[in-house]
């Protein structure tokens, strides 16, 4: 009996960590006080878990854009705020913060920051007439999710992209590395479709997975000419990229919008160069972009996932623009969103289609002489 | 399979195996003399190996200088949680069911910290810039690994001598065996528990050196090598130290080869099977029936 119970104890604390492990821990911030006087709006991120080298950097811009929008007269005069609920990445917490804050903190409008959160909280938004407003958000199955639905990111064309380059290029045998997620599966099926050549190796690894080196071992010796890297947390990734180097494997790096850091640089130093990874374009030299890139990095220093994050501060100016517009009203603010043709924003010129989507152009980039560039 | 194939996942094996040896073999002490599972242990290696990224990477110290007070640090660390938590519950009297819910307190405490104070970020201590490995039989191992491979034996063959032939060490196992006897001739089964921690501790500070330089960091690292050091110090047989870095080895050595065969995504899939295969057939472990015998 006794040796039943500890075989009990050991499935219960191993089943524990397993969540744990999963789901990080939680940091409750939608405390606030609600005030009549305010006008508040949802926004569900990633504030802990793997997603939060994409919530954090997001909030952070948002909360830049949010002291603009007070400092430029708030909404009709009311203050705009956010109710914030940490989401750790994660399906069913997103789906239990979205009903929350439109239940309960009675929202009419709620922001998202990534497609896993964007897919759990769609079908709550658009039964309850509520605006889901996302960005990260690339994911294709998010077209068809409503009238209510809309996003400042595009459909993910990474992968076609990735694609597209390894054919032009002359890469005939490849790995293709992923990491099981919402956002780069689709990436990895688009090169998969897409590419002409043969791949070797087509691994997917867990978020959670301590150790990469069988993944290298499989690389090596399948003598690859280009490996296709699609992580949504750099950390693993960095460790492979760093074993293939040591197993002294001399093929070309290919990744996705996650390489699109400075961290990667600094981490991996001259093993970093030549990378080439697809994201969204961004012209740096744009004016606005530059002054509020300047702006981020002047608090926070570099810009993580760049596109990314400045497309969470530019929904904020998009939204509050389209409240005073609209007096307030959400079939006007829907409609509002639905007009947007050729709008400057902060993350460069956005279209929004008849679906909700975005439109905006993927482009090549490449780490030279230790800077990420624009190629293509 | 190939030759070089073989032997490179082999010392995949080898190198996994040891950073999961180093994991169990603090975890297994602190279970075997105080009898209940000490969750944070693997959030204390997240830390202390955050701890050594502030000190050399941050700060710039001297690297010798760095991994000393690493381990300083991690020891007086552990200390501090038998101290103010562990050693509070047991004057209520808890059972060491409400101290394994206070050890999982600790842990999500802790790794809410790291992130507080380090952000979520992965993070690269860099003391070697990343270059190729050494040539063996067509197969690569780093410098690094090496140091690893050797410190994980060097731990086994230290723990063995500890436990058996220092007067600390024996009192331990007196109380790990019993502790109402061992308090009769006169062995502090409190400040064996504070001794407990304080090795425990030291041990997961050189893991977290060790795991720190082969590994990038994120805040939640900890947790998941607890849950292999956990499943290596089950195989192993609870409550033996030296059993658990033998299940580490080889639940690195399945890990690893059960890889080759199978997509990396069914990694757990493996881990897991081993588990449920010595909890049907073998629950006291790989050593667990030895010591029954002893007894």
């Amino acid at each position: 009996m006794k040796k039943h119970n500890s075989r009990i104890q050991i499935i219960f604390i191993l089943l524990f960590l397993t969540l744990i492990s999963s789901t990080a821990c939680q940091i409750t911030p939608g405390d606030e006080t609600v005030s009549e006087s305010t006008y508040y709006i949802g926004w569900l991120g990633a504030l802990t878990g793997t997603g939060t080298q994409w919530g954090e950097p997001a909030l952070r811009a948002a909360n830049i854009a949010l002291d603009d929008v007070n400092n430029d007269g708030g909404i009709n005069g009311k203050e705009l705020a956010f109710i914030i609920e940490d989401t750790q990445s994660l399906g069913s917490i997103t789906a239990t913060a979205a009903k929350k804050v439109i239940e309960v903190d009675d929202v009419p409008i709620i922001f998202t920051h990534s497609s896993i959160e964007s897919l759990a909280a769609a079908p709550i938004a658009e039964q309850s007439g509520t605006i889901l407003f996302g960005s990260a958000t690339s994911t294709p199955d998010l077209t068809d999710a409503g009238d209510y639905i809309f996003r400042v990111t595009p459909v993910n064309r990474e992968g076609e992209l990735i694609a597209k380059t390894l054919n032009d290029e002359g890469y005939d045998k490849i790995a293709v590395i992923t990491e099981q997620t919402k956002y780069t599966t689709p990436i990895r099926d688009a090169i998969v479709r897409n590419y002409n050549g043969e791949i070797i190796v087509d691994e997917i690894f867990l978020s959670d997975d301590v150790d990469v080196r069988t993944i290298v071992t499989k690389i090596k010796s399948g003598e690859v000419d280009a490996v296709v890297l699609l992580p949504f947390d750099l950390t693993r990734i960095m460790q492979l990229i760093q074993m293939l180097k040591e197993q002294d494997v001399d093929a070309q790096i290919f990744g996705n919008a996650a390489f699109n850091t400075g961290e990667l640089i600094e981490s991996l130093g001259d093993s970093a160069e030549g990378m080439k990874f697809a994201t969204l374009f961004i012209d740096d030299n744009d004016p606005k972009i530059a002054s509020f890139v300047q702006r981020y990095e002047g608090v926070y220093g570099p810009i993580p996932n760049k596109a990314h994050t400045l497309d969470a501060a530019s929904k904020i100016y998009i939204i509050a623009d389209a409240l005073r517009d609209c007096n307030e009203d959400i079939s006007c603010v829907k409609q509002y969103l639905y007009d947007i043709k050729g709008l400057e924003t902060v993350s460069g010129t956005l279209t929004i289609d008849e679906n909700g989507d975005a439109d905006k152009k993927f482009s090549l980039k490449e780490v030279q002489n230790g800077e990420i560039i624009f190629t293509s | 399979m190939i030759l070089s194939i073989f032997i490179q996942l082999l010392i995949n094996s080898l190198v996994v195996g040891a950073i999961y040896a180093l994991v169990a073999s603090g975890f297994s002490l602190i279970y075997s003399v105080n009898k209940f599972v000490h969750f944070a242990h693997g959030a204390t290696i997240a830390f202390s190996a955050y701890f050594l990224y502030y000190l050399f990477s941050v700060l710039g110290l001297n690297f010798g200088f760095s991994i000393v007070i690493t381990v300083i640090f991690s020891s007086l660390f552990g200390y501090g949680m038998n101290y103010f938590v562990y050693g509070q519950l047991r004057k209520n009297k808890t059972s060491s069911v409400m101290l394994l819910v206070g050890s999982l307190g600790l842990l999500i405490l802790i790794e809410s910290l790291t992130l507080i104070l380090f952000g979520s970020n992965a993070k690269r201590i860099g003391l070697m810039n990343i270059s190729k490995g050494i040539e063996l039989g067509g197969a690569f191992i780093t410098p690094l690994q090496i140091v690893i491979i050797i410190v994980s034996i060097l731990l086994l063959v230290g723990l063995f001598v500890f436990t058996k032939k220092t007067k600390l060490g024996i009192s331990m196992r007196a109380v790990s065996d019993n502790e109402s006897v061992a308090e009769i001739v006169g062995i502090s089964s409190k400040r064996i528990y504070s001794w407990s921690f304080i090795i425990g501790s030291a041990l997961s500070g050189v893991a977290a050196i060790l795991i720190g330089l082969e590994h990038n960091l994120g805040p939640t690292m900890g947790t998941n090598l607890m849950i292999r050091g956990f499943v290596a110090t089950i195989i192993g047989g609870i409550g033996s130290v030296y059993g658990a870095i033998f299940g580490a080895f080889l639940l690195g050595i399945v890990e690893t080869f059960g890889v080759w065969y199978i997509p990396s995504a069914y990694k757990d899939a493996i881990v897991f099977s081993l588990l449920l295969i010595f909890l049907l057939f073998r629950p006291d472990g790989i050593l667990g029936h030895r010591r029954k015998e002893v007894k």
